[in-house]
């Protein structure tokens, strides 16, 4: 028999309601906290943001390293922490309200300065010849005796070798320039290549640095971020290895015919650049120390590098054992500094600064010469990074390579 | 016939009872509507994400394009004024301060730029 039972019924309604409205508050009220959050997060990166600007404000004293800043503000404060990552400077921004915590962080390096002239070649008592189809566009700083426009018997060329810009005399002693040593940060985790199962490690830049021991032989791999490869005998570099902003250090570095990456390289004794090899935007080769042995940098035909490339040492003691050569077809876009003899029949975008210059052919060798290559000053994209020692030229203003 | 007319008789409820579900059923959708107008007024309005992607946009425009100046700019339901001084701890920046007007809440943001970007 069917019971009637309103009042029943009624609370049974009541209670649905009553959930039902529960649900809506509680939706409601998840809706709103999640509103919140998005507005506080917004608000830490327009902070962290006006952080960066403040670093770079501060760049030429160090950034605020380690200082905190606005914290006026209500609730809300950054930290400023820079270390170095090989020759660039790696800044870790925190800004925080309470438990939330935004974190960015960027490399760095010295922004480009478009007046750098296109070749300071060290006042050697000799002349700067350029021949061929040579163009330096761009001032030059050459020793008192200028630039003489020559033809190399033996030599089939076309004879139109131009220069556009101002000379200026150099000194007799290249500017020095402040060693490039790289640096390990603290508490780093050392590895051996033999520990990596897997083909492929990325490590974040708010991680430790992982330094990994590796063999000769880099091959079908990928090491992206935060890591640094070292060894003590020469490093072959394949190109089936995907290697992105790390470093290598080895006495001796060799990058195999096809090779892309983007990285910086610390070498002692030598560093070549096999054809068709490509290192991107913005990568450092550094070859140097104070001892007295041969040191090499070669850029194989066809490679193409965006970024710096250091030779340094003793030059006035060891010029001839310190060596540049930058293949036909190749191309550098940047700095290269050179404390010893650069050999150019290749390409550079950007400035050169050299103890001397030759140029090699199959019986001669000849002095502060320039066949067929080419150095542009201000073909160069902006902004861009420079590492060179030029007082006169330092910008003191820094320029984000990468955010990490 | 018989059979089911004698087994389906209903016992009604009293008149009382009645109106008391009645009362109940009537307060507790009162008491809901209340809380679901509550709710309805209270969530964001959407001009309020349309002046979030006005101000990101403004505040693009300032940063790429060095748009270093005081600025008003007059939407339909909001107002952004764009005020810039020199920040003065720290050389070489400017601090970009945003107030955003909409009906009574007034919105605040500050910027900082590095005037060499």
């Amino acid at each position: 028999m069917l019971k009637a039972a309103s009042l029943a019924y009624a609370i049974f309604i009541t209670l649905i309601i009553a959930i039902l409205c529960y649900a809506l508050l509680l939706i409601f009220s998840l809706n709103n906290n999640l509103e919140d959050y998005f507005t506080l997060r917004k608000k830490l990166l327009i902070h962290n943001h006006s952080a960066i600007a403040v670093m770079k404000a501060n760049y030429s004293t160090n950034g605020l390293n380690g200082q905190q800043i606005f914290p006026h503000e209500a609730a809300i404060s950054s930290t400023i922490s820079t270390t170095t990552w090989g020759a660039f400077s790696k800044c870790q921004i925190n800004t925080y309200s309470k438990k939330d915590t935004v974190q960015q962080v960027y490399l760095l390096a010295d922004l480009y300065n478009k007046d750098l002239p296109a070749l300071y070649l060290r006042d050697n008592d000799e002349d700067f010849k350029i021949s061929g189809n040579t163009i330096i566009n761009g001032d030059v700083y050459i020793s008192g005796r200028g630039i003489k426009k020559i033809q190399v018997s033996g030599v089939q060329t076309v004879e139109n070798p131009i220069h556009t810009g101002q000379v200026f005399t150099s000194d007799k002693i290249l500017p020095r320039f402040q060693p490039l040593e790289l640096t390990y940060p603290e508490g780093y985790v050392l590895m051996l290549f033999d520990d990596i199962k897997t083909n492929s490690v990325i490590n974040g830049f708010d991680k430790k640095t992982k330094v990994i021991n590796v063999g000769s032989v880099l091959e079908n791999i990928q090491l992206k971020g935060n890591i640094i490869i070292r060894s003590n005998d020469t490093i072959q570099v394949k190109a089936s290895a995907i290697l992105e902003d790390i470093i290598i250090e080895a006495p001796k570095v060799v990058f195999q015919e096809g090779f892309i990456g983007n990285l910086q390289v610390f070498a002692t004794h030598e560093v070549v650049l096999d054809s068709r090899t490509h290192l991107n935007y913005p990568s450092v080769i550094v070859v140097g120390s104070n001892e007295s042995e041969e040191k090499n940098i070669v850029l194989k035909e066809n490679s193409v590098l965006n970024g710096a490339v250091i030779l340094y040492g003793d030059g006035l003691r060891d010029e001839s054992k310190n060596k540049m050569i930058i293949e036909p077809n190749s191309k550098v876009t940047g700095t290269i500094f050179c404390d010893g003899v650069l050999a150019i029949y290749g390409s550079v975008n950007g400035s050169v600064i050299t103890s001397s210059l030759e140029h090699k052919t199959l019986t001669t060798n000849h002095r502060n010469l320039i066949l067929n290559g080419s150095i542009i000053a201000d073909k160069i994209p902006s902004p861009y990074f420079q590492i060179q020692p030029l007082e006169k030229y330092k910008t003191g203003h820094p320029v984000i390579l990468k955010k990490l | 016939m018989n059979i089911i007319s004698l087994n389906s008789r209903i016992k009604a409820s009293s008149i009382v009872e009645t109106v008391i579900a009645i009362t109940i059923i009537a307060i507790c959708s009162l008491v809901a509507t209340l809380v679901f107008a509550n709710v309805i007024h209270s969530t964001t309005p959407l001009n309020k994400y349309e002046f979030e992607f006005e101000l990101e946009k403004i505040m693009e425009s300032t940063l790429n394009n060095n748009e270093i100046t005081d600025a008003t700019y007059k939407f339909e339901e909001f107002t952004i004024q764009k005020k810039v001084e020199q920040h003065s701890p720290f050389h070489d920046t400017y601090k970009i301060a945003f107030l955003i007007t909409r009906g009574k809440n007034i919105y605040y943001y500050e910027l900082i730029k590095y005037n060499r970007d």
